[in-house]
């Protein structure tokens, strides 16, 4: 009796803490008057402070969820329900390929999303300098997105997100284009932020690996129509290392996930 | 489009051009070539100096600048904003579309004349062919600046909460901005081209009747004179452009600077 009611709490308690909850999403795109179905029944939960990551090959969808969550599209049917107290900002996105405005100076893009918010002039520029100093950016204040390298850009599109404040951080790819050594860092300091910040983050990529290593959860998306195949927790304690047990077991996960995507590989390929 | 100065070219550029001039002072001076179509340089810079103390230059460059300036004005002001709509909404694009098609091609001084029969022989009629002139290259550059915009920058704009305001003054109006101003550049060197060639045609005042004067009396020291100044003038405004370009487009003349 005693532990059926603590079963309930938990259970309830479990509930309130879902962020994000998606309901068969589906979305197709109007291409020369052709209907081509994009998402298909897209259902899954978000976590307060949960870090979940997307797998799939190119062209699933998985940019279209990320849009579809942060407002900027439309499901075509489904809902989403967001249980998050009401702030300016719920979810603030990392788009694929950094999308920093070139016009404006890092500081500007940083503090973009507080313009937006109506935050004053010489407040939003304190507090977006505050965070580049965080990663020691600050000198590269008055620069323009075309003057950085592309992990610092990657890194500059993460404070603009950041700066906002969200609830849960939606990143794209992020570290798409970097390479494998300086993605390690940024690996390492995106968890940082995450714990810090205690935020929620869904987190698109195509490497299976690091998907592993980040999220506590990860959706397997097959090819178009995008669904998703599988959901899979990641048990490994935290924080994580590319050696020993952990490897082991990171390994073993990507052969599970690679068995179970390969045929949807291979399909996707000869199309 | 900022040429790269060397030291070395500045210094092949001063030789040759100091070359040029001084042997056409001395050939003019010796009679090798005719003085009268070709007075030597000291002669034209004379003739300028006596424009300027004798107040010529000031009554008619200021009358060239005053319809020039009202004229591009009016035309850059009212290419802008039809150049931001009709790059914004298919709707205003497929609306006036046509009329620029038609229009454009027409050099602008072959309307004078109707305008002049409708807005009578005064200066009205002088500003709003400027203003024809200088309308064309801003709409179109404007125009096409807002429709190559990509659209993930609106969408960026937009998931970080931009209403139409920030769309415009933190999108569509920087991302545009190069293109407008190469714009604004074409329409004030269309602006000075017809203004001289409207003044030389029909005008009482301003560098183009100087132009037209000296060849009545075939003064050719004077007729050298003005188009001296009338080169330092569109040279002043290339420079004008220049400068508002790095300031309004910090973006692209940092990257320039870099390679
Ligand atoms: N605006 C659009 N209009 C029409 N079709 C679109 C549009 N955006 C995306 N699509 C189509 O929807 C599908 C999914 O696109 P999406 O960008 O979400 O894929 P993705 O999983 O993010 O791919 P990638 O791994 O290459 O980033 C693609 O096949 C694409 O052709
Ligand atoms: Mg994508």
């Amino acid at each position: 009796m005693c532990i059926d009611i603590f079963n309930n709490i938990l259970a309830e308690t479990k509930i309130t803490n879902m962020l994000i909850t998606c309901n068969k999403i589906s979305k197709s795109y109007k291409a020369k008057d052709k209907e081509l179905l994009c998402l298909q029944d897209i259902s899954f939960q978000l976590q307060s402070q949960e870090f979940l990551s997307i797998v799939g090959p190119n062209g699933c969808g998985k940019t279209t969820i990320l849009k579809i969550i942060d407002g900027i599209l439309c499901p075509t049917s489904g809902e989403i329900m967001y249980n998050m107290p009401e702030k300016k900002t719920l979810t603030s996105m990392v788009f694929q390929n950094h999308g920093l405005f070139p016009w404006l100076t890092v500081l500007e893009n940083v503090a973009f999303g507080l313009e937006m918010q109506g935050v004053n002039k010489k407040e939003r520029s304190e507090r977006a300098m505050s965070f580049l100093k965080q990663i020691s950016l600050d000198s590269f204040a008055r620069y323009f997105p075309d003057q950085l390298s592309l992990g610092m850009r990657q890194q500059v599109a993460i404070l603009r997100a950041l700066a906002t404040d969200p609830y849960v951080l939606l990143m794209d790819e992020p570290f798409a284009s970097v390479d494998a050594q300086i993605k390690r860092i940024l690996q390492a300091r995106l968890l940082y932020i995450w714990e810090r910040y205690q935020k929620s983050v869904i987190y698109v990529t195509h490497d299976i690996e690091e998907a592993i290593f980040l999220s506590d959860k990860i959706l397997v998306m097959s090819s178009r129509p995008g669904k998703i195949l599988c959901e899979i927790s990641i048990p490994l304690e935290r924080p994580r290392q590319l050696s020993g047990e952990h490897l082991k077991t990171i390994a073993e996960i990507k052969f599970h996930i690679w068995k179970l995507i390969e045929k949807e590989v291979t399909r996707s390929c000869e199309i | 489009m900022k040429k790269k100065y060397t030291q070395k070219g500045i210094c092949i550029s001063c030789l040759f051009v100091f070359l040029v001039l001084s042997s056409w002072e001395f050939f003019s001076r010796h009679g090798i070539i005719s003085s009268f179509f070709f007075p030597s340089p000291c002669k034209i810079l004379q003739t300028i100096y006596s424009f300027f103390m004798d107040g010529t230059l000031s009554i008619h460059l200021l009358a060239t600048l005053q319809r020039l300036l009202f004229g591009f004005l009016i035309g850059c002001n009212v290419g802008f904003i039809l150049g931001i709509l009709m790059g914004y909404s298919s709707f205003f694009r497929n609306m006036i579309d046509p009329f620029i098609a038609a229009i454009h091609p027409i050099p602008k001084i072959a309307l004078l004349p109707l305008i002049m029969a409708i807005l009578g022989i005064g200066e009205a009629s002088k500003i709003f062919s400027i203003a024809l002139a200088s309308f064309f290259p801003m709409v179109i550059n404007t125009m096409s600046g807002v429709m190559q915009i990509p659209k993930d920058y609106y969408e960026i704009a937009r998931s970080y909460g931009a209403g139409n305001y920030h769309i415009f003054l933190r999108v569509i109006l920087p991302a545009s901005m190069p293109s407008t101003l190469s714009g604004v550049r074409l329409a004030l060197n269309m602006s000075l081209v017809n203004t001289i060639a409207i003044e030389i045609i029909s005008a009482k005042n301003g560098l183009g009747t100087l132009i037209w004067f000296a060849w009545e009396t075939l003064h050719l020291a004077e007729l050298y004179a003005t188009l001296v100044v009338i080169s330092l003038l569109g040279s002043s405004f290339n420079f004008l452009m220049q400068r508002l370009y790095s300031i309004l487009v910090p973006w692209r003349e940092m990257n320039k600077s870099d390679n």
